[in-house]
Parts: C-alpha cells; structure tokens; sequence
C-alpha cells in the first residue's frame, strides 16, 4: 500500500490574541505581546504577575478553564469534524482548575481532573465515536500528537485524526512554574541577549487531519501538509535542555528524514523559543549542527505566552501562515539578538524562502518534536 | 511485524523476567543490588533515588528487568535509538494532588519545585529515560479501552515509523508494573508476539 499524503483541512486556535488564527498572526505581526498583568488569583509572592490569558476565562465560568476555550472552537468546526474522526487530546494537566477547587474547597474528588475523564468530554462534545486517546509530552505534546496523527494517516491506520490540544494557566501551573524560578517578571523575550525567563499562556486548538485522497473525496479545503516528524529525548534533566542541543537536532533530523527532503529545503523554523537562557541557547545549537546557513528563526512566545502543551498546535497554525505569507513574524519582544542567534532571529518580519516550514517543541524530562509542513 | 523482545515485571514483593524466565523478591520496589547483579541485571541504586516516588522506583526495576530481558546492556552503549512509551490508569493524579495540597498547606505563597517537577505523566519516564539514556521518543499515552494491548500496539508505531529501533513500553498499574522492549521482529530471535504477551500478562500478572 503506497503511503498516504496527511493534509490539514480545518483548523481554529484560541489564544490571548482571541479566537482564529487570523486574530492570532495579526497579533503576532504587530509586535504586540498578549503578556499582561494575571488578575486570574493572587500573583503578589510570585516570581512574576504577568500572563497571557484568554479574555472572558475564569475560574467561574460555568466549565473548567480549557473546557470554556474549546467550546467555542467546536462551535466553529461543528459539521467539519467528521464523525470517523479518531480523537487525540493533548495535554499536561488539563482540566487542573478542577482539582484546585476540589482541594480548595476540600470536596476530596480530584479524580474529576484527570485527562481520560476530559478525553469522554471532547470525544462526546465532537461527536466522533472512535474511542480516542490522550497523548502528553510536557510541552511538546501537541507536536507529538500532530506527528502521531499523521503516522497514523500516512501508513493507511486512519483516515482522519483531530489533534485537541489545551492548558490554561492556573494557579497551580503559575505557582509551579514560579518555584522552578523559571518565570521573567517581563514579557518573555526569546533569542535575546538579556533573557531572563519564560511568560506563562494558555490556549486551545482544533486541528482536522486526513488523508490528501478523502480530503479531495470530500471536496475540503487543504491548509496545508504534515510531511515529516521526529521525536527524541535528551535523556539529560528533569527540567533542563542537554547544553549541546543534540538531542532536539535528532528529532529534527529525524523530522526531514521523514519528509525525505533536506536541510536546505526549509524555508523557516518555528522554534520553540520560551525566553529562558537555556533553552534557547540549546536551540541555536541544535540549528547550527542541521543548517549550513541562517534560516528565519522565529518564536511566537513573547506574543502569546508559554501555551503549555497546546504551543505545538497553535505553533504550527502559525507556521503554516508564515510560509503561506512567505514572511516570518517579528519575535515579539525581542530587542537585542543573543549573538548565539544572530542572523536567524530578528526583531522584525523577515522574507522567507518559498520552502518547507519547521515547527520544534521541547519540554520538561527532555522531550524534543520535530514537524515538517508545508503549504500548497 | 513487531515483537516484544523483553518482558519484566514488578508485583507485589516479587519481580522477574517473561522471555527467559527469572523471578526475585522485591520491597516496594526496590530488589537486592546483589541478587540482581549476580544474575546480571544492573539495578544502580540512582543517588537521587530517594526522592522517586513509588510509581517512579517501580517504572526503574521492571525497565531494568526488561532490558535485561531483551539482551540489551546497561550502561555500556548509548541508547539513542531506543525511546520509551508509558501509560498509567490514574495519570499523576496522586502527584498533582500532593503538590497542590503541600502548596495551600504554606498558605498558598510558594510552591515546592521538587514536587511539581512530578506533576507530568511523563515524569516517571523521563527518570527512567536518564537513568537508561533511552534518547529516542518519550511520551505518556492513554486509552479507554484494552489499554495494554493499545499501549504496546502504540510503542510498535514508533519502531515502524522509524523514530526508533526499540521502544520501551511501561504500564503503570496499581497492581503491577509491567515493562516491555519492543523492535521489530527479527528471525531466530526469542521473542513473543503481541497475542503471546498478552496471554502471559493475563496468566501471570493478577488483577491488571
């Protein structure tokens, strides 16, 4: 059986931006970050008081906080997710706001939380009858289940996959993210040269995946193509990149071996960019051990914040807009380029190649993804 | 076609191998160093050892017994083509809560890093993933139903997809742990098929 061409056909982000990717490219564009001051809880004794939060999300809200980010987007794709569908959920802690309020309020049922229990929601919310499956990899997670779905698609497994990925920012992922001392009490500003740390955000998407062969039975409009993907492990720290960024060069190797293209075919990286002095010293390394010469680096994480697990999904949306404009987005709230980095990234909008988009996440325990895309 | 190379198992103070069969006693997860060594499977007590949960000092054991299982040494070779899958019923539920709970008990002001670093699925993997240099995919998975059959099925992906040459694959149980080495099936090679696995989990392995 020849394998199958995997193409996107739908798709709808929520960030803090607001919903569509529209909203959330135009946002990028204008240099404007969506970091603003949290007033979501108490950020007096932490290590920042700023976030990226989706307006009108709070704690009483009716639903749990990613719940109220995705009933908006199923409301937009209703009638394009089709019902064959097998559902992926990409997450880390997702519904963790109900856990909070359970020990908050000493109702002892954190069980309610757990993933596999949001899993039956969205699977009943899509209304797919598959049986699904959660898929998490820290902050890489929705890459993961993006090059899941497409493995599945290309060697005949399914016909159709829809990638859900969601985290929101609560109390308990700001808290956590504070005693790592992981947080800038700026705007995170990635690839720059005075870095000091990430921004929380939240968000959701939906993302629509099939084979090219059903997408044209179907009549559907195609976004764009999953060509490639890698993973791999540092297999170094709990919470830090290996220094050399070889582990995270891997999965991208991996990521063209399996678009069978070369290095030289990429016409632009999403990098995973959180700000903090490591992680993005370790993805300029890993860059330079693949690419002969600069490629556009970006990182859309001063704009719209650390979206957890679900920056992998609203990244390659984001990617896939960049390579249809042909022009990469500013780094928003880059100003001075780390010379680690200089050449690849830039405080402005940048033409790029008419080539093949990268998107790379990496995440706590080591995880690196890879995806390859490509627009038509 | 994929096949299961090695299979090592952690249950009640009693752990062992399936291929060649091996059984040795354990306390909480923890076997005698020596016994193990004797028998050579290396089973390094980690210097922070003491800070791993149950789940996480479990995950340790049955990974070492199922390396050993499959042939594959530790320590000497980088093991950058073997990755590792896991699935668990309750996710890190128990984790959350204990870092949550710890975090209002301060009066809600700071947060412990050492615990919340345990508030991933993931976690427990990315122990064993350090202490293995298993260097290939790392990820949590979970599925409603025939959760073993679908997990391993899942780690047999990665191998065919070539992300990897071998996967580890771990199924937290509250009554097991399970490990298995994955690779694609080799002729001549001791290895038990997918059914077989299956059949030697429901006969030996109770109430998972």
């Amino acid at each position: 059986m020849l394998p199958e061409t995997v193409v996107i056909t739908d798709c709808d982000i929520t960030t803090a931006y607001g919903r569509g990717i529209g909203r959330c490219w135009d946002g990028v564009m204008s240099g404007a970050t969506a970091i603003r001051p949290c007033g979501r809880f108490n950020t007096d004794r932490f290590q920042a008081r700023i976030a990226a939060t989706v307006d009108g999300i709070t704690y009483d809200g009716g639903d749990s906080l990613v719940m109220q980010m995705l009933e908006p987007l199923f409301v937009s794709l209703s009638g394009s997710i089709p019902s064959d569908a097998f559902v992926m959920l990409a997450t880390t802690i997702g519904e963790i706001d109900l856990l909070e309020r359970s020990l908050i309020q000493g109702s002892g049922n954190v069980a309610q939380s757990m993933p596999a229990i949001l899993l039956e929601k969205i699977i009943s919310r899509s209304a797919t009858f598959q049986s699904g499956m959660v898929i998490s990899a820290a902050c890489a997670s929705a890459s993961v289940a993006i090059g899941r779905a497409a493995s599945m698609i290309r060697n005949g497994e399914r016909e159709c996959v829809v990638v859900i990925a969601c985290d929101s920012v609560s109390e308990f992922a700001f808290s956590g993210f504070s005693s790592l001392m992981a947080l800038d009490a700026e705007p995170a500003r990635p690839f720059d040269a005075h870095r000091a740390g990430l921004s929380l955000g939240e968000a959701a998407g939906i993302m629509v995946l099939m084979s090219e062969r059903r997408a044209q039975q179907e009549h559907r409009t195609v976004l764009g193509r999953v060509c490639g993907w890698g993973y791999s492990c540092d297999a170094n720290h709990m919470t830090g990149p290996s220094r050399d960024g070889a582990g995270l060069a891997m999965a991208v190797t991996k990521a063209l071996a399996s678009a069978r293209i070369d290095a030289s075919d990429i016409g632009s990286i999403c990098a995973h960019g959180t700000g903090t002095p490591y992680n993005d010293a370790m993805e300029m390394m890993a860059f330079k051990k693949i690419f002969a010469s600069p490629v556009p680096v970006y990182s859309i994480k001063g704009a719209t914040g650390h979206t957890m697990a679900a920056a992998g999904l609203i990244e390659a949306a984001v990617g896939l807009a960049a390579a249809k404009q042909k022009c990469v987005p500013a780094t928003v709230g880059l100003r001075e380029v780390d010379a680690i980095a200089s050449d690849w990234a830039h405080a402005h909008p940048v033409p790029c190649e008419d080539g093949y988009a990268l998107s790379v996440n990496a995440g706590f325990g080591g995880v690196n993804a890879a995806l390859v895309m490509k627009v038509l | 076609m994929i096949a299961i190379s090695g299979i090592g198992w952690v249950q009640n103070e009693e752990c062992g191998c399936a291929l060649i069969p091996k059984v040795f006693s354990c306390v909480g997860g923890v076997a005698d160093s020596a016994v193990l060594t004797v028998n050579g499977i290396t089973w390094r007590n980690q210097k922070n050892a003491g800070r791993f949960n149950a789940a996480t000092r479990q995950a340790m054991l049955a990974t070492a017994l199922a390396l050993h299982d499959a042939g594959i040494a530790d320590d000497a070779q980088k093991k950058d083509a073997i990755g590792i899958l896991g699935a668990s019923p309750d996710g890190c539920i128990d984790d959350n809560a204990a870092y949550f709970t710890d975090y209002l008990a301060a009066g809600r002001v700071m947060g412990r890093g050492n615990l919340f670093i345990y508030t991933l699925p993931t976690s427990p993997l990315a122990e064993v993933a350090m202490h293995y240099a298993l260097q290939g995919p790392l990820a949590y998975v979970w599925h409603p139903h025939e959760r073993l059959r679908k997990l391993l099925e899942e780690a047999g992906s990665f191998v065919l997809d070539d992300q990897a040459e071998a996967m580890v694959a771990l199924f937290m149980h509250k009554n097991a742990t399970l490990g298995f080495v994955l690779k694609r099936r080799e002729l001549n090679a001791l290895q038990f098929s997918l059914e077989q696995t299956l059949t030697f989990v429901t006969q030996n392995i109770q109430n998972v």
